[in-house]
C-alpha cells in the first residue's frame, strides 16, 4: 500500500486542503503533521520502488526511490518542517499553501525517473515559490510609503525570479525533448547508473539536448553568470518565505547535477570559481541576507567541484553537505529574519549589540556559523569529504582553493553575521526597535529544533553516512580524526581572529553591482529605449565615418595645395628617381 | 548611553577577553601541532601551525579583494529603484 504513493503527494495534496481547514490549530495541526508523514513514508518506502504511467504511448516513471533520492528527501521533509514551525504565527494562508507545495515539488523532482516528470515538478519549484517572495510587506517600522516601496520591489524582483526559473524549466524540456529525438529515451539515470546519466568528457562531444539540460540545471544551482537570481531573491523574500527559499531551489538542482552530470571534470573550474568568488561579493554587501545568500553561492560550489570529481566519495561527500548544508543554512536565514522581524531591517549598518535583547537568537545564530564548519557541527562532517576526494584525485589547485575558501566562508556568513547583528557596536535605534516586538515562540522553537540538529548531526554523523548513495565503510573516510580536527579549528580560529583585529571591510549601505546590471539596466535601456538608443548609436558611428572621411578629403586637399608637398617644386633628379621608382613597381606587379 | 552595569563598558570587557581567548586559543592551537604526528594529502599540510596561516591569508585576500572591487561595484542604495 504505502509503495504506491508518490513521496511527493503527500506534501501537494495536504497543501491544497490545508486553506480549506475551517479551524486555525486545526491547520496548524496539518501543517506540522505533513512533513513528518512525508519523511516518514520515505523511510518507511523500499528503496527500487517503482511508480510508472503511460501518457500517450510514453512510459513515465512518476516515482523511482533509491539512496539518493531518500537522502534529499528526507532533508526536505526535515526542512519543512522546519520551515512550518517557523512560520506557523503567519495567517496569510497562501504562503502556507505556496510553501508547502513547494517542498512537496521539489520532493517530487528527486524522485522523478524521467525527464518529463523532473520537468513538471521543476516548474513546480518555480511557481510555487515566487509567492514566498510576492509578499505583501507589513508597515510594522516602516511607514506606509517604505512598506509600498518594499512591496513593489519585492513584486520586480519576484518577476525577474519567477523568469529566470521558468527559463530554467523552459530549457529543460527543450533539452529533454532533444535528448529524446537522439536516443528515443526519455529515463534520467536508472537503478544500473544512478549517477551521471548524461556526463561527458569534454564540451564538443556533448549532444545539444545535454547542453540544454546542463544549462537548466546550472541555472538553478547559480552557476557563475547564470546565479545571480540567487542574491537578487532571496533577501527580497518574507522573514518567513527565504527560510524556505534557501532549502529547495538550488539542492534540487545539486541532486539533478549529481544525478545527470556526476563525473563532469567541465564542473569542477566552474564550482572552485562559485567557491571563491561570491565571497569577494559577500564582503562588500551590507544586507545580511544578501551576504547568507552570497554564501549559500559559495557553499553551492562545493557541492558542484563534488559533482564534478564524481567518485563515491565525492558524491557521498556532496549529498551530506547538501544535508548539513541545509540545516545550518536555514538557521541562518531564521536568525537573521528573527532580526528583520523584530528591528525591521537586516542592513548591517544598521545593527549592532542585539546580543542582550535577542541572547536565545543570538545562541541560535552562533550555533548556525559553527555549523558551517566546527567540529562536532554538522558542516565538519560533510565539507570534509568534498575537500579529502579534490586531494585524492591529485586536484591541488582545486584543494588549496577549497581550503582557503572554506575558512573566509566562515570569516564572511559565521563571524562577520553573529559579530554584526549581535556584538559590535551598540546601535541604539536597532536595540530599541527590538524592544517592542517579541518574537513569537514557534520561531524560537525552530531555531532551536534546527540548532538541535546542527549539533545532532555533526557529533553522530553515524546515521546520515549510513544513508548516502555509497558505503561509506569501503571508503575509509573518518571524520574525527587529531589532524582534521586541529587543523578545521585553525582554519576556523585565524578565520575569526582576522575579523576581529580588522580584517574586515566598513559597513556601508549602498548597491553592489552584480552580473544582473546586464538585465536590470543596460538591457532595460536597451529595451524600453531601444528604437532611440539605437538609432542615436547609429548617428554617432555615421557622424564618427563623416568626421573621418572628411578629415582624409581635407588633407589631401592640403597635400596638393600650392602649400602642400605636392605644391612644392621638385629637383629634376628626385622626380627621375620617382619616376623609375614607379617604373619598376609596374614591371615588377606585371610579371608576378 | 549608560554604562552602569551590563552596559557598553561591560560589553568592550567581554569582548577583550574574548578577543584575547581567541588569540591565545590559535596560539595553542598551532603549539599543538608539535604534540602529534599531524599528517595530510600534501607535505605542506603536516607543516606546524599552516592552517591557521592559511585561514589568516583567506580572509586577508577576500576582503582585500572585496576593498578594490568596492569602488567599482558600489553604487547609491536606490540605483535601481531611480
Amino acid at each position: 500500500m504505502i509503495e504506491q504513493v508518490p513521496p511527493g503527494l503527500i506534501l501537494l495534496l495536504g497543501a491544497l486542503a490545508v486553506p480549506a481547514l475551517p479551524w486555525r490549530p486545526l491547520r496548524q495541526l496539518v501543517m506540522l503533521a505533513l512533513p513528518i508523514l512525508t519523511g516518514v513514508h520515505c523511510l518507511l518506502i523500499p528503496a527500487g520502488t517503482e511508480i510508472g504511467i503511460t501518457v500517450f504511448d510514453y512510459e513515465l516513471q512518476l516515482v523511482r526511490v533509491d539512496a539518493l533520492a531518500r537522502v534529499f528527501t528526507v532533508i526536505f521533509s526535515v526542512a519543512a518542517l522546519l520551515g512550518v514551525i517557523y512560520s506557523l504565527h503567519v495567517k496569510d494562508r497562501v504562503q502556507h499553501l505556496a510553501a508547502l507545495m513547494y517542498a512537496g515539488s521539489a520532493i517530487g523532482a528527486v524522485h522523478a525517473g524521467d525527464l518529463i516528470t523532473l520537468f513538471l515538478f521543476w516548474e513546480g519549484t518555480a511557481i510555487t515559490s515566487v509567492f514566498l517572495i510576492w509578499v505583501r510587506k507589513r508597515p510594522w517600522l516602516l511607514g506606509e510609503e517604505e512598506a509600498e516601496a518594499a512591496g513593489e520591489r519585492a513584486y520586480q524582483t519576484g518577476l525577474r525570479y519567477l523568469v529566470v526559473q521558468v527559463l530554467s524549466g523552459v530549457l529543460l524540456l527543450a533539452g529533454a525533448i532533444l535528448v529524446f529525438a537522439d536516443t528515443g529515451s526519455l529515463a534520467f539515470g536508472d537503478g544500473a547508473h544512478p549517477f551521471g546519466a548524461f556526463a561527458f568528457e569534454h564540451l564538443s562531444e556533448a549532444q545539444p539536448g545535454v547542453l540544454l539540460i546542463l544549462l537548466a540545471f546550472g541555472i538553478k544551482a547559480a552557476f557563475p553568470l547564470l546565479h545571480s537570481w540567487l542574491p537578487d531573491a532571496y533577501p527580497e523574500g518574507s522573514v518567513t518565505g527565504t527560510v524556505w527559499l534557501s532549502a529547495f531551489t538550488t539542492k534540487l538542482a545539486i541532486y539533478a547535477l549529481a544525478r545527470g552530470f556526476a563525473g563532469t571534470e567541465l564542473l569542477i573550474p566552474l564550482g572552485v570559481v562559485m567557491a571563491t568568488v561570491p565571497l569577494i561579493m559577500a564582503s562588500m554587501e551590507n544586507d545580511l541576507r544578501r551576504v547568507l545568500a552570497w554564501c549559500l553561492n559559495n557553499q553551492l560550489g562545493f557541492m558542484v567541484v563534488g559533482v564534478g570529481i564524481g567518485t563515491h566519495l565525492a558524491l557521498n561527500g556532496v549529498a551530506a553537505h547538501a544535508f548539513a548544508h541545509i540545516l545550518y543554512k536555514s538557521l541562518l536565514f531564521m536568525a537573521m529574519g528573527a532580526v528583520l522581524y523584530r528591528t525591521g531591517t537586516a542592513k548591517a549598518s544598521e545593527l549592532g549589540g542585539l546580543w542582550r535583547t535577542m541572547p536565545w537568537t543570538t545562541g541560535f545564530a552562533i550555533v548556525g556559523a559553527l555549523g558551517i564548519s566546527a567540529p562536532l557541527f554538522c558542516g565538519f562532517v560533510s565539507k570534509g569529504m568534498i575537500i579529502a576526494a579534490a586531494a585524492e584525485e591529485h586536484l591541488d589547485l582545486v584543494f588549496a582553493l577549497l581550503l582557503l575558501a572554506s575558512a573566509a566562508v566562515f570569516h564572511q556568513s559565521g563571524v562577520r553575521i553573529v559579530h554584526s547583528a549581535f556584538f559590535g557596536n551598540r546601535v541604539e535605534p536597532a536595540i530599541e526597535r527590538a524592544g517592542l516586538r517579541r518574537l513569537p515562540t514557534n520561531m524560537l522553537v525552530a531555531m532551536g529544533l534546527g540548532s538541535a540538529l546542527v549539533i545532532a548531526v555533526g557529533s553522530f554523523p553515524g546515521w546520515l553516512y549510513d544513508r548516502l548513495p555509497h558505503d561509506m565503510h569501503h571508503l575509509h573516510y573518518v571524520p574525527y580524526d587529531m589532524s582534521h580536527v586541529v587543523t578545521v579549528l585553525q582554519l576556523l580560529a585565524a578565520a575569526a581572529l582576522a575579523y576581529l583585529i580588522g580584517v574586515r571591510l566598513a559597513e556601508k549601505r549602498g548597491t553592489v553591482l552584480d552580473f544582473d546590471w546586464a538585465y536590470r539596466r543596460a538591457g532595460r535601456v536597451a529595451v524600453l529605449d531601444g528604437g532611440g538608443a539605437l538609432w542615436r548609436s547609429w548617428q554617432r558611428v555615421l557622424g564618427a565615418l563623416e568626421g573621418t572621411v572628411l578629415a582624409v578629403v581635407a588633407k589631401l586637399r592640403w597635400w596638393t595645395s600650392p602649400a602642400g608637398r605636392m605644391g612644392e617644386p621638385w629637383p629634376i633628379g628626385e622626380a627621375a628617381l620617382w619616376a623609375a621608382g614607379i617604373l619598376v613597381a609596374f614591371l615588377l606587379l606585371a610579371y608576378l | 548611553m549608560s554604562s552602569g552595569p551590563g552596559g557598553p563598558s561591560v560589553d568592550r570587557k567581554a569582548g577583550a577577553i574574548f578577543f584575547w581567548g581567541l588569540a591565545a586559543l590559535c596560539v595553542l592551537l598551532g603549539l599543538t601541532d608539535l604534540t602529534y604526528h599531524k599528517h595530510g594529502h600534501y607535505h605542506w599540510e603536516e607543516l606546524p601551525a599552516v592552517q591557521l596561516l592559511i585561514g589568516f591569508v583567506a580572509c586577508v585576500a577576500v576582503v582585500g579583494l572585496g576593498a578594490m572591487f568596492r569602488r567599482l561595484l558600489t553604487r547609491d542604495e536606490d540605483f535601481y529603484d531611480r
